[in-house]
């Protein structure tokens, strides 16, 4: 019989999986997942799924929380606002999940955010925007945390760095997206407090593939330092315009979305010297050993490596911020002592020093981010690599 | 009007009915959660009704449903806090407002072409966009806003929750298929029906083509709007990306699958295949493809077919006598 191994290796595949999971074996408690596997920001929202997976497993492996294991139930947003909202309702109402993480835009943050708010269930986005949990207009945040930093603190760090570097003279050039229309606003607000001059400012479209005129007027300020806000190609795009005009020119400093290897692969040698701020995932090897994060980041990295994720999804500067949505779900339910959303929520605002990839998160009920600029460092590109610049 | 005519209007009557019946019966039977994805669905079909209007019955290719609906969602959201408690009057004006301009840009764009037609409305989409993305400040740019106040009526009060939105929803669709099929049957109706067949010979028999045109445009663009407003209230939420070209384009889609100047093979569509394809989450990026897949199908088999055969057989037999 030939086909009898086969069978024989099937029953054995399927007894391993139906296997408990070593360490927790109580009944399990549900997480539910919001990720954009699909659409426009697929590439984001597949790799996030895959960390929030890998990460579940490992929780699990060290004993879940307090004796019972995390059990991920997740869907695909398509990323599309409506289908968030749809999807959120279905992991509320039909899964009975105890809270979300994701989804993974802000547009569909904002649509989930609004059934979130009303029906009080913890969620934990991972999305960059910072109206979410901005207020005002948007809407109440009580219910609502992200993890990835905000874009005030990566304005912050950029400021701090050049001021450092006796730059006091800029000239800023942002993406006309929400995402660069933000970063504009930022600048813009936090430049008098750091003594900084924006001489000028050009905006660019995103899907873009040529910003030489841009670059040209930006340079005619004579600035010390130019700034370019912008995620995915674009930013590559204005470094190779940037390092094809002649004559001496000033620094080259990208915003926090940029620091990934296709950055590196897009610009080529026009990356050389370019300075960003990141998180510590992309020069952990360099972070000192006093640097509490330091562990936890190799850690991680070891496990994306071991998962086999490296290879498809390489590892950027926003790969952690599911680790430490869960991480932060973690720490909330044991402080809380029940899986229970009122004293989830409570426990969640009042964390503090929790050690992420992203960052130590230190959440207050006003901030329900809780990075701080120390989170970041400043990278730059020296031989094709990301470095602590110094 | 010959016996075999008479039974299949009562057919297509009957058929109508008890998909509405059926409708309203998934209102009271289906979990809360279900019913906002046929809601969804049904805010799709209101808008394959609503372009039914300029591309069913007078045979200009629209993609501007989108702006229009959005025009609504966004006026709502704007007047809602100025005039909370107004909906009723914030709903005639948002309809009255996506009407007008729809009417005022369809009169110019009347003498274009079909091909020219369809980029000139696309243009109507992407100048929407590009306006709510300049008035930041007012419609909050990219990233939208939140509408937090809530839909009023007379006698009935603020409306919430899922079934209110649904039987709302359902019944903008009904009002709208019957004001489709009255129109349809009228002497307005034939006249579009002529410029749909044959746009010179319409002129020559005395149509204003370019009035009843616009007003078929009119029509389609003040029912997208009230479709917008609805929406806007009941998720809670506005931004650009929900009234991209994207919309415009699924309307188009599902229109021509069900067959222009059809009512219930439209709603049908939209209904059997919107659900179906979001039961295929699956797929992934593949449902684009199933998208392609569906419409090359429904251009090559589908009811599309019989579409422009008026105009095909007039050159055909002008060709063939020379």
């Amino acid at each position: 019989m030939k086909f009898l191994p086969a069978l024989t290796l099937s029953i054995l595949l399927c007894l391993q999986a139906s296997a408990p999971a070593a360490g927790a074996t109580a009944d399990p408690i549900l997480i539910g997942g919001l990720f954009a596997e699909s659409g426009p920001a697929a590439s984001i929202g597949t790799p996030t799924r895959l960390v929030a997976e890998m990460t579940i497993a490992d929780l699990n492996a060290k004993g879940g929380v307090a004796g019972r294991p995390l059990k991920l139930v997740s869907y695909d947003t398509e990323s599309d606002p409506n289908i968030a909202q749809r999807m959120a309702r279905q992991l509320i109402e039909a899964d009975k999940v105890l809270a979300i993480i994701g989804p993974s835009t802000t547009g569909e943050g904002l649509a989930v955010k609004k059934y979130t708010e009303e029906n009080h269930i913890p969620t934990i986005m991972t999305v960059g925007g910072d109206p979410v949990i901005a207020g005002g207009k948007f809407g109440p945040f009580a219910w609502t945390f992200k993890t990835p930093q905000r874009t005030s603190t990566a304005v912050e760090k950029i400021y701090a760095f050049l001021k450092d570097k006796n730059v006091a003279k800029i000239a800023v050039l942002t993406a006309k997206d929400a995402f660069g229309q933000d970063g504009l606003e930022q600048l813009k607000k936090l430049a008098p407090a750091f003594g900084m001059e924006i001489a000028a400012e050009e905006s660019l479209d995103p899907s873009g593939t040529d910003f030489s005129a841009q670059m040209f007027k930006l340079l005619g300020a004579s600035p010390q330092a130019v700034l370019v806000w912008t995620i995915g190609p674009a930013g590559a795009v204005a470094a190779k315009n940037f390092a094809a005009l002649p004559g001496d020119k000033p620094l080259l400093v990208q915003c926090h979305g940029q620091p990934s290897p296709k950055y590196l692969e897009l610009a080529g040698a026009a990356a050389e010297g370019t300075l960003m701020p990141g998180t510590k995932l992309m020069a952990a090897a360099q972070l000192p050993d006093s640097d509490v994060q330091k562990p936890v980041v190799l850690r991680f990295i070891q496990m994306y490596n071991d998962q086999g994720l490296e290879k498809t999804f390489p590892l950027n500067t926003h790969s952690g911020y599911a680790h430490d949505a869960l991480l932060l779900l973690r720490d909330g339910l044991e402080k809380a002592g029940k899986p229970d959303r009122d004293a989830l929520r409570d426990a969640l605002e009042k964390l503090t020093g929790v050690v992420g990839v992203s960052g130590v998160f230190n959440l207050t009920p006003e901030d329900h981010n809780g990075l701080s600029v120390d989170s970041l460092v400043m990278l730059k590109v020296e031989h094709g690599e990301f470095k602590l610049a110094q | 009007m010959n016996s075999v005519a008479v039974s299949t209007q009562i057919s297509a009557r009957a058929a109508g009915t008890s998909l509405f019946a059926m409708l309203a019966l998934l209102g009271f039977i289906l979990p809360n959660y279900e019913l906002l994805a046929v809601s969804q669905h049904l805010f799709l079909a209101i808008n394959v009704m609503a372009l039914n209007f300029c591309l069913g019955l007078g045979g200009q290719v629209s993609l501007a449903q989108g702006a229009f609906c959005g025009l609504g969602a966004y006026i709502s959201a704007l007047l809602h806090p100025v005039m909370p408690g107004a909906s009723l009057a914030i709903a005639v004006a948002a309809s009255g407002a996506a009407f007008a301009l729809a009417a005022a840009v369809s009169r110019p764009l009347e003498k274009l072409g079909e091909g020219f037609l369809a980029m000139a409305t696309l243009a109507v989409t992407l100048i929407f966009t590009n306006l709510i993305l300049s008035f930041e400040s007012i419609t909050g740019g990219t990233a939208g806003m939140m509408v937090d106040l809530k839909l009023s009526l007379p006698f009935i009060g603020p409306i919430s929750g899922d079934k209110p939105y649904y039987f709302l929803f359902l019944g903008l669709l009904l009002a709208s298929v019957l004001v489709f099929a009255r129109i349809r049957a009228s002497r307005l109706g034939r006249a579009l029906l002529a410029c749909h067949d044959d746009p010179e010979a319409a002129s020559a028999c005395g149509v204003h083509r370019a009035a009843v045109r616009s007003l078929a445009f009119g029509l389609g663009g003040a029912l997208s709007a009230l479709a917008g407003m609805l929406q806007a209230h009941y998720s809670g939420f506005v931004s650009p990306g929900q009234y991209s070209l994207e919309l415009s384009l699924k309307a188009l889609l599902f229109l021509v699958i069900g067959g222009p100047g059809r009512i219930l093979g439209p709603i049908a569509a939209v209904l059997i295949l919107e659900t179906a394809l979001s039961k295929i989450h699956f797929l992934g990026e593949a449902r684009v493809l199933v998208h392609g897949l569906l419409l090359a199908l429904a251009l090559l088999l589908g009811p599309v077919r019989s579409f422009h055969t008026g105009r095909a057989r007039f050159t055909n037999a002008a060709g063939t006598d020379t």
